[in-house]
């Protein structure tokens, strides 16, 4: 189906590629490049970029082709020139040949670079924070010193973030503390890699030797089912160490033995499935209950199984359930941004700058002089013999 | 994510060609808008090499790059048809071919 | 009184301090004041010389070698073992020097005030006279035979100075100055020459050049010498014996010793001679220095001309000092040249030849000068005969007696010659008229009769002319009869053929001398006045006449200092030998010689006949009207005279067959060698074109052709390819383009290099 449709999109494009050369008409040639140009951001939407298809429209097609199509209307060049032929009779056939040898070459590296050979490269790293650790209103995460998320609430859970490979110090502190000075609530060493989704949870009582950080992470691949799903379960019940999630409509055992702290990753295919968390071992009283949890293929799920202090300091159960695109934010604007004001500030604001300078220049180049240019005569000061001198109009400048 | 139907040499293959025809478009032509469309078009090139490696290698460096890249194919834009229009203004002609004053 | 032989230094200083107060303020003290200044000088250095021989007399006639403060370590290198100080020696022969020397010079410097009165070179005539005694006094007064070299070069130098005195007169006069100036010098040079190597082969052969040293007396007894005693009395003690053989012994111990030891070598590195030959070539080579200075032949042609010269510098230098320096010498070296009995035979001839043809020549001559100038060569030539014939004291009392009598004579010749320039001045009242041009106040033919017009003059020109006569009883009566008997007796006793010949000459020249002396008395002061000069002449002013008076008196009386032995009454009377004695404490072989009757006798009457005859022919009646010497008419002298006129055409011989062959090859030389090899060749040829060539080769070839052409060329080159690569500009966009993509097809190609290999299969 993708193919079929990158060779639809690429058709066009390579058909109103080819009119836009050959077409007489200045404003055709135009019009045809904007439809060349909105193809290839279709192609950009199928690539996973549909920041820059956003951008290419609006930019390229919209305020690039349209001054364009002013200075084509400006200098009446509708009319273009009759003869394709240059003044270089050999032109015609050396750019062929060249358009020959390039292609052949294009070619020669396209089927013998192995590009298919090798490993896509997993994808970056995302992480997002689920706080359900009791006793603490809302946290700051830290990953070596730097806010993963602040100011998280219980039972909430934020978006997943990009963040860079490598080992860490997660560091949980009180939302407001300052992690340089406050002691943190919780330290632990965790090793970000890619191709993974982390969700870093608290669990536990604070206070309580139970508590605990515990590192759910989704792998971002699907290359095992088709219209799978991969899934997360987390056991926050410190009460209760061995648990089982069991499907109750096929009645088996999705995650067995979890632990207390431990988080698992299954596969499923969608569906709507009605799950129950009961004590390892025991079918009689389910601790928690998800029914009709209606799953989507090509989606991340994470349960949480934890438990939330009521006002007279008993607890119940919870459980967190949520679903994220698998993928989710790579090429979207949000990422985009991220790196942009991050990494590559320095070349945004130089590129700032070279917009305004070009502006400028446009203005500069295309404005009437107020006084009108002088001819300016040079007068040699020492002509050498028999060189004549033009009579002087008006010298300086 | 993950791997797609579509191998990454097939958008390469395509960016190619229109790279090719681009070029020939700045080659070939007398109008001066003309080829300056033609370049446009193998910016647009390069930028689909560009994203489609940037999902291969799932970096969003690729994506920057062809940000940048349309940033400044719309600066030059600018700039190039400011001085299409200025050389018009003196010339009364956009034909490349009679722009060679900096003949050596 | 040993402490007035530290003042022997003053005796040269006093002179130099005159000399150079008059050097650099004479202009500002005025005649008066340099007069009172160089005079007072030489007087104070005669007053010193006076102590000295009183202090000699006092202390039993010791030497004394006394070092000078400054200069004592004058030569020293220790590596080649050379010594040579600084040192004045006082002993009898350098002090009846040092007497002679200022004692007569006093008496001419003060002479000289007057002569050369309203000179406007006046202060620097007086500061050469200074620097002339003190370079003469350095040569008597010096321990060592360098310090003698000093004072003889020194009194040469003087000379020079002095006889050019009057360079700048005009008429060509001036250039004739000059030329006898310099005369005098060359021609000392050539003595000087022989007297360089002399000293040289001395100092090689005994290692020092001092006389002898502090303390040190002379080995030979002077009895045991004239007795026939063996030579060799040690004075020193038998075990001081071998080391002082080769010890620090002066030059004459050391030869004595040497003599008696017998066959001792000297090693010359290509030869080694033995001593008694290397004696006899020392004394050779010292004795062609003393024909240089003292005017003997062959070199005695240089004092006529400096005649010159002011008269006093003829009567100070040319008459009593520097001309004796020569056989002052001689007598200083009389061990050497009683050793050398060849030698001795030389100088006796030599002498003996030049009195005889020096009194010949000065037969012939008129001018006043030039006969009292061969008459002077013709008593060195007496001196130096004596001292050939051994008869050392006897040459130095006629060196003291012929200081007298021969300056006073050339002061009253200066003192003619004024006369008669005075009176040339008031016969033509300052008008000289054209038929005066050949008036000339020295020449004799237009004297006469000054007799009356000037008496002093006369009359102490006659004792002048006795004494040289030598009438007893004046001064040279004494000393020239000692000669001849000295020269016979060698002769008689010691069986020398040069004493036998020798006293023939010496006889001859003694009558040639009374003869012209007379002829010349009565040219100038007898007869008739032949010029108006002569009438008009008038005696000179006091300061002139008063040395002239009192040279007149030790004319006469200086004679008997040296009384022979045996003569009646006189000996008795003053004392015998008195002059002897005194200088054989510091001359080892002087000796006295007894009076010989007969001799004298027959002497003094030779004279006598001498001036008889020169009456005679030059009598009143020639006197008056005088154009041609009665000799000349003469036809039996007529030749004899032609040639005594011509000098014997010495000068002339020399000229040609020294002077003229010696420029022409010099002028050759300079020709040949100098600017025809050196300057045309060498300079030319071999340095300066290669050179030009080289430098050609590097500018044209080098600089222009290579240099220039690269680095032009480099410019043209630039030029051409930028001219042929300006064509790619076309200015069509599409070309440049089109170059763009060919060029980055490129690039990518050759980054995909690998893989198109692979896949062409290569």
């Amino acid at each position: 189906m993708e193919l079929t449709l990158f060779i639809i999109v690429g058709g066009i494009a390579l058909i109103s590629a080819a009119l836009m050369l050959i077409s007489e008409n200045a404003v055709y040639s135009a019009l045809f490049l904007i439809l060349n140009l909105m193809c290839i951001a279709f192609l950009f939407l199928m690539l996973n970029a549909p920041f820059l298809a956003m951008v290419q429209i609006t930019v390229y097609a919209g305020a690039i082709m349209v001054l364009f199509l002013f200075v084509i209307m400006l200098l009446g060049a509708e009319r273009t020139l009759p003869t394709i032929q240059s003044r270089f009779r050999w032109l015609a056939p050396a750019v062929v040949i060249m358009a020959l040898l390039f292609l052949i070459t294009v070619s020669v590296a396209l089927i013998n670079g192995e590009i298919i050979q090798t490993e896509p490269r997993k994808a970056e790293p995302q992480v997002r924070v689920v706080h359900v650790l009791d006793g603490v209103a809302s946290l700051d995460v830290y990953l070596d010193g730097e806010a993963v998320a602040q100011d998280v609430a219980f039972r909430a859970a934020t978006d997943f973030a990009p963040w860079r490979e490598g080992e860490y110090e997660l560091a949980i502190f009180e939302a407001g503390a300052d992690p340089a000075s406050a002691n943190p609530l919780l330290v632990q060493p965790v090793t970000i890699e890619r191709g993974k989704a982390y969700s870093l949870t608290a669990t536990g009582r604070i206070g309580a030797p139970g508590a605990r950080l515990v590192v759910a992470a989704h792998t971002l691949d699907f290359s095992g089912k088709k219209d799978g799903l991969r899934l997360v379960a987390v056991n926050a019940l410190p009460d209760r160490p061995w648990v089982d999630v069991r499907d109750e409509v096929y009645d088996e055992v999705l995650v067995g033995a979890l632990a207390y702290g431990e988080a698992r990753e299954f596969e499923l295919s969608k569906g709507t499935r009605s799950v129950a968390l009961y004590t390892t071992g025991s079918q009689r009283a389910p601790v928690s209950e998800l029914p009709e949890q209606a799953l989507e293929a090509n989606t991340l799920v994470l349960w949480v199984f934890a438990e939330q202090r009521q006002p007279d300091n008993s607890f119940t159960d919870v459980v967190i359930s949520l679903q994220d695109k698998a993928a989710t934010s790579f090429g979207s604007p949000t990422h985009i941004g991220q790196l942009l004001f991050t990494d590559y500030v320095l070349p945004f604001e130089l590129v700032a700058l070279l917009l305004l300078v070009a502006m400028i220049g446009a203005i500069v180049l295309t404005h009437e002089s107020l006084a009108p240019r002088k001819v300016i005569e040079r007068r040699l000061a020492n002509p050498p013999p028999g060189l004549e001198q033009s009579t002087p109009g008006e010298t300086g400048h | 994510m993950g791997s797609s139907e579509v191998a990454v040499e097939l958008y390469v293959l395509l960016s190619a060609v229109l790279f090719i025809m681009g070029a020939m478009g700045v080659l070939l032509r007398r109008n001066a808008i003309l080829v300056f469309m033609s370049v446009e078009l193998m910016l647009n090139a390069a930028n689909l090499a560009l994203v489609a490696f940037a999902r291969q290698w799932a970096s969003g460096a690729g994506h920057l790059m062809v940000f940048f890249v349309m940033t400044v194919a719309a600066a030059e834009v600018a700039v190039g048809l400011a001085l299409i229009v200025a050389i018009f203004r003196t010339k009364k002609s956009i034909d490349i071919d009679n722009l060679h004053m900096f003949k050596g | 009184m040993d402490n007035f032989f530290d003042l022997v230094p003053l005796v040269v200083l006093i002179p130099l301090a005159g000399l150079l107060i008059n050097l650099f303020a004479g202009r500002q003290l005025g005649e008066r004041g340099v007069s009172i200044v160089a005079v007072g000088a030489s007087g104070m250095a005669f007053v010193i010389a006076v102590l000295l021989w009183i202090a000699q007399v006092n202390t039993g006639y010791k030497a004394a070698v006394i070092d000078m403060p400054i200069l004592a370590d004058w030569i020293v290198i220790p590596s080649a073992n050379v010594t040579i100080p600084w040192a004045f020696r006082v002993d009898s022969l350098s002090v009846t020097m040092m007497l002679a020397v200022t004692g007569v010079g006093t008496l001419i410097h003060l002479y000289a005030v007057g002569y050369m009165h309203g000179d406007e070179r006046f202060p620097r005539f007086f500061v050469y006279m200074n620097l002339f005694l003190v370079f003469m006094l350095i040569l008597v007064t010096g321990n060592n035979f360098l310090m003698m070299f000093v004072g003889w070069e020194g009194v040469g130098l003087c000379s020079y100075l002095l006889i050019g005195f009057w360079f700048d007169k005009p008429g060509g006069v001036g250039w004739r100055n000059s030329d006898a100036a310099r005369k005098a010098l060359i021609v000392n040079r050539v003595g000087d020459f022989g007297l360089v190597l002399g000293v040289l082969i001395t100092f090689w052969t005994f290692g020092t050049l001092d006389y002898y040293r502090e303390g040190e007396a002379p080995i030979v007894p002077h009895a045991a010498a004239e007795e026939g005693a063996p030579l060799f009395a040690p004075a020193l003690p038998a075990e001081e014996e071998a080391h002082a053989i080769s010890g620090p012994l002066g030059v004459f111990n050391q030869a004595e010793l040497w003599l008696e030891k017998g066959g001792h070598n000297v090693d010359f590195g290509m030869v080694s001679l033995s001593f008694e030959t290397t004696l006899t070539l020392i004394t050779l080579l010292f004795l062609l220095g003393a024909t240089g200075k003292s005017a003997q032949i062959p070199l005695f042609v240089w004092l006529p001309d400096a005649m010159a010269g002011p008269t006093p510098v003829s009567a100070l230098i040319h008459a009593a000092t520097m001309v004796t320096a020569g056989v002052y010498m001689m007598v200083r070296a009389n061990v050497f040249y009683h050793a050398a009995e060849f030698s001795s035979f030389v100088v006796a001839a030599i002498g003996a030849t030049t009195a005889l043809i020096a009194g010949f020549i000065a037969l012939g001559q008129w001018d006043i000068k030039r006969v009292l100038a061969y008459s002077t060569i013709s008593q060195l030539g007496f001196m130096v005969a004596a001292v050939g014939v051994g008869a050392y004291a006897a040459a130095i009392f006629h060196l003291v007696t012929h200081a007298c009598f021969k300056a006073l004579l050339f002061l009253g010749s200066g003192s003619v010659i004024h006369g008669m320039e005075h009176g040339h001045h008031h016969a033509t009242h300052g008008h000289a008229g054209h038929a005066d041009d050949e008036f000339d106040p020295q020449d004799l033919r237009f004297m006469g009769g000054l007799k009356e017009r000037m008496p002093v003059t006369y009359w102490t020109y006659l004792f002048g002319t006795l004494a040289i006569a030598g009438i007893i009883p004046f001064a040279g009566f004494w000393s020239k009869d000692e000669i001849l008997l000295d020269s016979l007796k060698a002769g008689v006793d010691k069986g020398l053929l040069s004493g036998y010949v020798g006293f023939v000459l010496l006889l001859t020249a003694a009558a040639f001398t009374a003869f012209y002396m007379w002829r010349q008395v009565s040219l100038i002061f007898l007869g008739k006045p032949r010029h108006a000069a002569a009438a008009h002449a008038e005696e000179s002013s006091r300061v002139m006449t008063v040395p002239l008076i009192i040279l007149a008196a030790l004319s006469l009386l200086i004679g008997f200092i040296n009384v022979p032995s045996g003569f009646p009454i006189l000996g008795w009377l003053l004392g015998e030998h008195q002059f002897t004695s005194f200088l054989e404490h510091s001359v080892p072989y002087a000796h006295a010689g007894t009076f010989s009757f007969l001799l004298a006798t027959f002497a003094v009457l030779l004279a006598l006949g001498a001036i008889y005859l020169a009456r005679s022919v030059y009598n009143d009646r020639a006197l008056a009207v005088l154009r041609e010497d009665p000799l000349a008419l003469n036809t039996r002298t007529q030749r004899a005279f032609t040639l005594a006129n011509a000098k014997l055409y010495w000068d002339e011989f020399y000229f040609t067959y020294v002077v003229y062959p010696y420029r022409n090859a010099a002028y050759w030389l300079a020709e040949q060698v100098d600017w025809r090899f050196l300057h045309d060749y060498v300079h030319e040829r071999l340095l300066r074109d290669p050179f030009n060539a080289a430098t050609r080769a590097l500018t044209w070839r080098v600089d222009k052709q290579i240099i220039d052409r690269s680095f032009d060329g480099l410019g043209h080159a630039a030029r051409r390819a930028a001219s042929r690569l300006r064509r790619i500009q076309t200015g069509y966009v599409h070309i440049y383009a089109m170059s763009v993509l060919f060029g980055a097809l490129l690039v990518m190609a050759l980054i995909l290099l690998p893989l198109i290999r692979d896949w062409l299969g290569l």
